[in-house]
């Protein structure tokens, strides 16, 4: 039995220029995760074929328990999507919005959605196209969540925004996984606000998913160590994920920095960041077999 | 499908989209009512009735504004996301669209037609106007809903609205160019087409050759749904 509240198997989707290689990965029940890359890696173009916007070539996806072939109406009903806040109907005011998805989404919970907007301090009568993005972006995400979903999917939801309201948008997530049914699945490029929420963070670049982990594995005890030539080649090559020259010096991404440093008390190690792990992959250069 | 019937009637309801081009396509008309061209209403019906060019753009630039604008602002992508089957949504499009076409197609001739009476008066009776123009409307509505789906299928394969009304306003021109140069040049075959039909509506009685326009008008209306529903199945956003 299905326990995710997303699973994606082998999904492949061939572009001219560009791939989407068998994507692995899932989003279980009650958990964030974060879907991390540089631009262009393939982020938006999973989200495309989790909702069904793209025609994937192969691999399978399951919602919420449904395999594919049972995916149907009232499952994709059950999944709040958040794009980048400008596709609402902008010649709508808020409290118009409500009526007019009042239509589209089964569970739509007008009360909650005004609720919502007060405690935003978002107007309900002014026409959206006057919104700032930040404001934009506030009333996408609780439109999604005023129709009760139980998955979660946003593609970039914090970026352009200033710190203020990237804090409020992830405190607005954090709420809605309280309930222990709720999921999100939260594609961005900005890896410090995937810190402070993510329970997992999915690394793809490519096309290809390069990891998927444990955010508190990640930050606890990925590490970097700051060395030069001569240490660097003191290290084991088993011990080395990827590296990085920096002038004279070396950076040199590990998996276990409290096992690194014990085995190598005389090297500094600091621990890694998650945007440290993601340029490391992206950037970095494997070690040469011996 | 009944839930985004619902969602297309709240977009009718709140759009003035429509109202703006019916406000337009008028307010070119009342130049011609107060300059003296049509000099009672029945002038102006039998004027109006013939004078195809003008409903047709009026239709073509009210289908790039409703069909594309779910488009541009990204809505449609929630549609989709939502689970609605791709057919349903663009049948939906589609009545939304052939409703206010059905609206403009009604609504501009009557207002012209009335204000002409207003202004200038009627040569018989305003009720006897009003029932030519019923007959009239009715006759011309089935020919006139082949040709604006054209429009429809436009925007569905072009998806950028200034594209697909420049394109709808160069079909309606040439549609009403060519076919009455052609059929001027013994094109016979031309009688049985919505375009000619349309030239002769208030003048002629319901004719065979008029039964035969309607089902070119629903044949056409039918293929340009068909193969609009098909390209945004087919369609990746």
């Amino acid at each position: 039995m299905d326990n995710t509240a997303l699973n994606i198997t082998g999904l492949t989707k061939r572009y001219r220029d560009f791939t989407l290689d068998n994507v692995s990965f899932s989003v279980p029940y009650g958990a964030v995760v974060g879907f991390v890359g540089q631009n262009g890696a393939g982020k938006s173009t999973t989200l495309k074929a989790i909702l069904g916007l793209i025609k994937k070539d192969t691999g399978t996806i399951s919602i919420l328990g449904s395999q594919e072939q049972n995916i149907d109406f009232v499952i994709r009903n059950k999944i709040g999507v958040v794009f980048d806040g400008n596709d609402l109907p902008e010649r709508m005011t808020p409290k118009q919005l409500s009526d007019f998805l009042t239509n589209i989404y089964i569970s739509w919970d007008k009360e909650k959605y005004l609720s919502m907007l007060d405690k935003l301090s978002l107007p309900t009568n002014r026409k959206i196209k006057t919104f700032s993005k930040g404001m934009k972006m506030k009333l996408a995400i609780v439109a999604a969540l005023s129709q009760n979903p139980e998955l979660l999917i946003m593609d970039e939801p914090t970026s352009g925004l200033d710190p203020v309201v990237r804090d409020d948008i992830l405190n607005m997530i954090l709420d809605f996984v309280q309930e222990e049914k709720h999921s999100v699945l939260i594609s961005s490029h900005i890896t410090s606000d995937l810190e402070k929420i993510a329970d997992y963070i999915v690394l793809i670049h490519k096309g290809k998913v390069i990891f998927d982990k444990r955010k508190d594995d990640l930050t606890r005890h990925y590490g970097i160590i700051k060395c030069d030539t001569e240490q660097f080649e003191a290290i084991s090559k088993e011990d080395i994920i990827n590296y990085r020259k920096q002038g004279n010096k070396l950076d040199v991404l590990i998996s276990d920095r409290n096992a690194v440093q014990t085995k190598y008390p005389d090297i500094q190690v600091v621990p890694a960041t998650i945007d440290d792990i993601m340029l490391f992959y992206v950037k970095g250069e494997m070690p040469c077999e011996t | 499908m009944r839930n985004l019937i619902k969602a297309e009637r709240f977009k009718f309801l709140h759009s003035s989209a429509l109202w703006i081009v019916i406000a337009v396509l008028f307010a070119f008309c009342s130049i011609s009512i107060l300059t003296g061209v049509y000099d009672s209403a029945e002038s102006a019906l039998r004027s109006i009735s013939k004078d195809i060019p003008i409903p047709l753009l009026g239709c073509s630039v009210y289908s790039a504004i409703i069909l594309l604008d779910d488009f541009s602002n990204g809505m449609i992508k929630h549609y989709i996301a939502s689970g609605y089957k791709r057919a349903f949504i663009m049948l939906a499009k589609f009545s939304h669209y052939i409703f206010g076409c059905c609206i403009l197609l009604f609504v501009y001739p009557l207002l012209c037609v009335t204000f002409t009476a207003i202004v200038h008066g009627v040569e018989t009776s305003f009720v006897l106007v009003m029932q030519q123009f019923i007959f009239v409307y009715i006759k011309s509505l089935p020919l006139y809903l082949g040709i604006v789906s054209i429009f429809f299928l436009a925007c569905i394969l072009l998806k950028n609205a200034a594209v697909a009304m420049a394109v709808s306003v160069a079909v309606s021109i040439s549609l009403v160019v060519f076919s009455n140069k052609l059929y001027a040049n013994n094109f016979a075959i031309l009688k049985y087409s919505p375009m000619i039909q349309l030239d002769e509506i208030a003048a002629n009685p319901i004719s065979f050759e008029y039964y035969v326009a309607v089902a070119a008008a629903a044949f056409l209306l039918g293929l340009c749904l068909f193969i609009g529903v098909i390209k945004f199945q087919n369609d990746e956003f």
